[in-house]
């Protein structure tokens, strides 16, 4: 059954968040003549057709849910790849998946 | 996290890699047949590393055309040309989405198929595979496939040489052209086939001979009507046919003005291509 996130009592939830079946996305650094070294990452639910511009972070979390995973697994690889504490990056990602599922574009199971 | 939301921000490559998705993911809840076609469906294994598209094609099993159609409506779709008035052959739709820009509808492909549209439909799906686009997974036309159609696209160019053909001639080993030519026949579009690669003159005697002279020469454009007019058998076709050389198109008119033409413009269109033809008569008799 798919969850709706709890706000901190996630970080104790074995709930595990992944794209939602009806998502697309393309990073700008396949893109023909883009910046190779670009970060960006441009997600679509494709059920409204918004488009959503994810910068280095967003796009960190983005591409780490591309695998079923829980929150606390996303803070630890966030904090690890940008060598800060845990606790540092925790309230930042939690609100990012919460904006993810707000948007429908991941789901938690 | 979050810098942007919306589509004024999105590079045109990134909207229509992420509008292939789009169109698969209609086609799979309402379980509709499409294969997406040339431009990025298609990979290094047919195009030229780096090249760029400016519009998302999808082929469409013909029976589900209508109820696609109803659907991208529904889903904010603006149809810019009707299939009856997109081209000679009648093959495609291009629609509009504020959001997705254009894309174009094909009901078939030119040279495959004219006569059983459905046929060659289900002969390109039997053999279809899954590419992911914007890591979503799309059909596509198999490899062999993919490089015909690119070669019997390239018999629409007046140009003497398509870049996209081209490609292929330089970079395929004859093993690959046997399999082409091969599947090309299995098609039913070696005429087109032939057209690309300059063979036109093996099918002198084909019905759809002076169709595809005509669109790959410089002609007038009374002589690609004649063709058309030529191809059919049903009076009601001939008749419908004769209709639209004389009609304005009005498609094409909106597109040119930026806006829907008004009764003058029309009237005007219509007349002038009178004038036009009288002064090239009135040319011709001087010369």
């Amino acid at each position: 059954m798919e969850s709706t996130f709890k706000d901190d009592a996630a970080t104790a939830d074995a709930t595990r968040y992944s794209h939602a079946p009806s998502t697309a996305y393309v990073y700008e650094s396949e893109m023909v003549g883009a910046n190779a070294d670009s970060s960006t990452i441009f997600v679509c639910l494709l059920e409204t057709s918004e488009i959503l511009r994810l910068d280095a972070a967003g796009g960190l979390i983005w591409e780490i849910l591309a695998q079923p995973a829980t929150a606390e697994q996303v803070v630890a690889e966030v904090a690890s790849v940008f060598q800060e504490s845990e606790d540092t990056v925790r309230q930042g990602v939690l609100d990012f998946i919460a904006s993810l599922l707000h948007q429908k574009l991941i789901i938690g199971r | 996290m979050t810098n942007a939301l919306g589509q004024p921000d999105t590079p045109l490559e990134a909207r229509i890699r992420l509008s292939h998705a789009y169109f698969q993911n209609l086609a799979n809840k309402n379980s509709i047949d499409l294969l997406h076609i040339k431009g990025y469906a298609f990979g290094t294994d047919t195009y030229r590393e780096k090249r760029k598209s400016s519009d998302v094609d999808i082929l469409v099993r013909p029976a589900h055309v209508a109820r696609l159609m109803y659907l991208l409506q529904a889903d904010g779709w603006r149809i810019l040309t009707h299939f009856e008035t997109g081209s000679i052959f009648e093959h495609a739709a291009t629609l509009y989405h504020p959001s997705w820009g254009l894309a174009d509808v094909h009901r078939y492909f030119p040279g495959i198929g004219y006569f059983d549209r459905a046929l060659a439909f289900d002969k390109l799906w039997s053999t279809r595979r899954t590419k992911d686009i914007a890591h979503f997974p799309c059909d596509v036309p198999s490899v062999v496939d993919a490089r015909v159609i690119v070669v019997v696209h390239g018999a629409r160019s007046f140009a003497p040489k398509h870049p996209d053909v081209e490609h292929l001639q330089r970079s395929l080993k004859p093993a690959d052209w046997q399999q082409m030519r091969q599947r090309a026949e299995e098609l039913d579009c070696m005429v087109a086939f032939d057209t690309a690669l300059g063979n036109i003159e093996h099918h002198a005697n084909h019905p759809h001979y002076l169709l595809w002279k005509s669109v790959s020469t410089r002609m007038p454009s009374y002589v690609q009507w004649k063709a058309r007019l030529s191809l059919e058998e049903k009076l009601s076709e001939k008749l419908r046919i004769l209709h639209q050389i004389i009609s304005v198109n009005e498609d094409h008119l909106a597109m040119k003005l930026g806006h829907e033409p008004s009764a003058d413009e029309r009237r005007e269109l219509f007349f002038g291509r009178f004038a036009l033809l009288r002064a090239q008569r009135k040319s011709r008799r001087k010369g």
